[in-house]
């Protein structure tokens, strides 16, 4: 169905929206954290997203409706990994946790870098907010066409 | 004076105008026919529309609303019709003779 | 009758505008991942289909032209241009916000002038009276 469609893509982009929020604040969060309940200090932690396509759902084949739908719809979270960059390392021979050869490993962290990447999480959400707004207004235009 | 006969009389012709007549009856009650049909069609057509929307089957609501607005026109313009035809009859049967 | 007519062009322009507004809704919720480029969807085809309807050719042999090749269905259009960011994405916000707004504004005019067609039909049903 056309606009219901629309309305679950919004769906979907809000809440991978949200969960690259929720990363970004733990990266921010844990920016000086040098160990973990494994080994080593925190990483920073990246959300993978990728475009959803519509699954070939036995209900989709019944109907013989797959060709009709468009083959997207929204975004979805892959996984949450750990960047690779080489973790920071500051040399503080007096820290406990300081190696043989008196450097201490910190996380990868650039809060710049987090902050700017909030404020861009931030702003895509209001985005979809918008647009699922404007889905809404068509609906109910839609059902006024009779009136009056 | 010819006075003619009974058999000379054009009773052939009679019947035929008499059986024109009727079938432009006929054309009317077919093309009557014809459109209650296509009313009630569009009604259906209506229906199915919304049952489909309901159910969840691939239907746009646009379509949904512009097929109901187009059978409820449809219905009141026949309703309409016949409140007109019915006012023409009770002025017919109103004239004096 | 060219009221029909107009009332079906409506129709399907609202259709392509609902599939223009899901395409865009598309591109919104990936602004952010990685590679992909948005699309578009051009409905003028189906329109001008709607507005000057061809005529089929009929063919009885298997060797005959006919322009069978209607363009019933919205076209959605993918636009491959190389992005300026580096993780291969091409969606500006700014402008599928503004393609949004725009979208928006054309699908009310179209339930706006499809509303007043229906009202001059029903008055000129009921005679202007209630």
């Amino acid at each position: 169905m056309g606009l219901f469609d629309s309305l679950n893509i919004s769906a979907s982009g809000l809440s991978a929206e949200r969960l690259r929020m929720d990363v970004i604040s733990s990266n921010i969060a844990n920016a000086n954290s040098t160990q973990t309940v494994g080994e080593g200090p925190y990483r920073r932690k990246i959300a993978v997203l990728a475009p959803q396509t519509n699954s070939v759902s036995f209900r989709n084949v019944l109907q013989d409706s797959i060709k009709n739908n468009a083959p997207y719809s929204g975004v979805r979270v892959l996984g949450i990994m750990e960047d690779s960059t080489p973790l920071k390392r500051v040399y503080d021979p007096q820290h406990p946790q300081a190696s043989a050869d008196g450097y201490v490993e910190y996380p990868n962290v650039d809060v710049m870098k987090e902050m700017v990447e909030l404020i861009t999480a931030s702003r895509s959400y209001e985005a979809n907010v918008t647009a699922m707004n404007s889905t809404k207004s068509m609906f109910l235009k839609t059902l006024e066409i009779g009136r009056s | 004076m010819d006075i003619k006969g009974m058999g000379s009389l054009p009773a052939l012709e009679l019947g035929k105008t008499f059986n024109q007549k009727n079938e432009k009856v006929q054309d009317f009650e077919a093309f009557l026919n014809n459109a209650l049909s296509s009313v009630n069609k569009t009604q259906l057509q209506a229906e199915q529309l919304t049952r489909d929307f309901a159910v969840g089957n691939d239907v746009e609501l646009h379509q949904v609303v512009l097929a109901t607005e187009k059978a409820a026109l449809a219905l009141q313009l026949t309703i309409q019709i016949r409140n007109k035809a019915i006012e023409a009859y009770q002025e017919l049967m109103r004239m004096q003779i | 009758m060219s009221m029909m007519k107009l009332m079906n062009l409506l129709e399907k322009a609202m259709s392509g505008s609902t599939a223009r507004h899901n395409v865009i809704s598309n591109n919104i919720s990936n602004v952010n991942t990685p590679g992909f480029k948005r699309s578009d969807v051009d409905f003028c085809s189906v329109l001008d289909e709607a507005m000057n309807p061809q005529l089929e050719m009929n063919t009885t042999s298997a060797l005959h032209i006919n322009n069978s090749i209607k363009s019933n269905k919205p076209l959605v259009i993918q636009d491959e241009q190389t992005s300026l960011r580096t993780d291969g994405n091409n969606i500006d916000i700014d402008i599928e916000l503004a393609t949004l707004a725009e979208n928006n504004l054309y699908f009310n005019s179209l339930t706006h002038f499809l509303s007043s067609q229906l009202s001059l039909l029903r008055q000129s049903i009921s005679e202007g009276r209630r």
